[in-house]
């Protein structure tokens, strides 16, 4: 075989050198794949409409892949989870004990405050809040930049899941639906640079937007009383946007950079599983396509 | 045959694992979740510097696509990254070192993702009309600089193993002529 080939010393033979970097060809290529991409770009910032049909019919192709690959991604991080457990397991210990005291006394005062209201809701012939239901699902997938930070759920349309729909976890807010595929949805999560949501602050329920920032610190602005805020205040939902309920807790107030932030209660790092809240607002609905009559009342739309 | 096409379209299925599992919520601190599709980004400057040939252009596109659909980020946005890597990569680095040592592929990788994280910050400032923190950003960015050479290592056997595959197929083809 191969009658007068010399094999250089490690047995392989030097196939001709392609030209490095060259080809016209690849350069055309190179260039249109690149423009494809800029333009792809302009159609996402313009919300087209092939974007949104691209986006959608992917979710029902990308969604499965997603949720079977993401099984060992779940896994190790119970496995970490438990891991940092171990740890730090007496400071942990030491930890729940003085927090349980303080919540014993909390209790006391909240059934207080339960009584008392109770009391003063008889009196004025307050309706009762209606509880929210909702459905649970798994993060699948999550964003992959530091100025976008949306998640992709295994939960959607066949699930009840609408656009603007509220995101929680049992620690609290998350974000809200963006997209809804059949059955997965993307979370765009409150930190992420294009979200504003309406907050209330503190005792004194200062209202305020809370802009995300793309950190993991959302910024408060257009407080209009900010000498009432201080380091330490409670952040959450006012639901002054009708289309996010009243109350969801978001966070705590810091000082940074001479601005309120909030630091929020949910890891965002370790977001596992989430709830949509099956809250529709007369807001939602317009969103989502429903209008206004002649006479002011609301229209729904037509499918949901 | 089947073994050798297996071969050959290693450096495509090697690098579409590499962006699925980047995907995924791994439950990283921020930064390293920030550096995950720029670990994609180093599998495929790898390959545009070793065998460019064996992923095209159209293929890192896709990857791109995949990437920015999994991740919901705004569509083109890792695709263009992806691809300017690969423009680096194919016109860049010889005029870094033609021979490609590993320091200077990480060198030239290390300004392709300056220019990557730099124009994605740009970008999304002009969008929002201030500029936003690039803590975070830069940290990312160093992390998958400081995992090139590791990837280079990781992705070594692979290589060789490709080349094997071709020099095995050039010498049949030479045999029967």
């Amino acid at each position: 075989m191969l009658a007068g080939t010399v094999l250089p010393h490690d047995g392989f033979i030097r196939l001709p050198a392609r030209k490095r970097g060259g080809g016209i060809l690849h350069a055309a290529v190179l260039l249109s794949l690149i423009f494809a991409s800029l333009v792809l770009l302009v159609l996402e910032r313009v919300d087209h409409k092939w974007v949104r049909v691209l986006r959608s019919a992917s979710f029902e192709v990308i969604s499965p892949v997603l949720e079977r690959a993401s099984q060992p991604a779940i896994y190790v991080q119970h496995l970490r989870r438990r891991f940092d457990g171990y740890l730090d397991q007496a400071a942990e210990i030491e930890r729940l004990k003085t927090e349980n005291q303080r919540l014993q006394q909390w209790q006391w005062k909240a059934k207080q405050l339960e009584t008392e209201t109770q009391e003063y809701r008889k009196l004025l012939l307050a309706v009762d809040d209606s509880g929210y239901s909702f459905a649970t699902g798994r993060v699948i997938a999550d964003g992959r930049s530091p100025f976008v930070r949306s998640a992709l759920i295994n939960i959607g349309r066949a699930q009840g899941v609408t656009n603007g729909y509220a995101v929680v976890n049992s620690d609290g807010f998350l974000g809200r639906i963006v997209d809804t595929g059949e059955h997965s949805a993307r979370v765009l999560v409150f930190s992420d640079i294009n979200s504003r949501i309406p907050v209330e602050i503190g005792s004194e329920r200062v209202r305020a937007i809370m802009r995300g920032d793309g950190d993991g610190r959302p910024v408060i602005e257009f407080a209009p009383a900010e000498k009432a805020i201080a380091a330490g205040d409670e952040v959450l939902t006012s639901g002054q946007d009708g289309l996010l309920p009243r109350g969801l807790p978001v966070g705590s107030i810091i000082k940074a950079d001479h601005a309120f932030k909030v630091v929020p209660r949910v890891d965002l790092a370790q977001v596992d599983f989430a709830s949509v809240l099956f809250y529709a607002a007369p807001g939602l609905e317009l969103a989502n396509g429903g209008t206004t009559a002649a006479d002011g009342s609301f229209v729904p739309p037509r499918t949901r | 045959m089947m073994l050798r096409l297996a071969n050959i379209l290693l450096p495509v299925l090697i690098t579409s694992i590499v962006a699925l599992a980047a995907c995924l919520p791994w439950g990283a601190p921020a930064p390293v979740q920030f550096a995950l599709p720029l670990l994609t980004m180093a599998v495929i400057f790898y390959w545009a510097v070793k065998r460019r040939h064996q992923l095209p252009s159209p293929a890192v596109f896709l990857i791109g696509l995949f990437t920015d659909l999994a991740t919901a980020g705004p569509l083109g946005y890792w695709a263009l990254n992806f691809l300017i890597a690969v423009a680096v990569a194919s016109y860049g680095i010889d005029r870094i070192d033609n021979r490609r040592s590993l320091l200077a592929t990480t060198f030239a990788f290390a300004l392709a993702v300056a220019a990557v994280s730099g124009i994605g910050w740009l970008l999304s400032s002009l969008f929002q009309l201030r500029a936003l923190p690039a803590q975070s950003l830069t940290q990312g960015a160093l992390i998958a600089v400081a995992a090139y050479p590791v990837v280079a290592y990781a992705l070594g056997p692979v290589d060789r193993l490709v080349g094997y595959s071709e020099s095995a197929a050039s010498l049949r083809g030479m045999d029967r002529t």
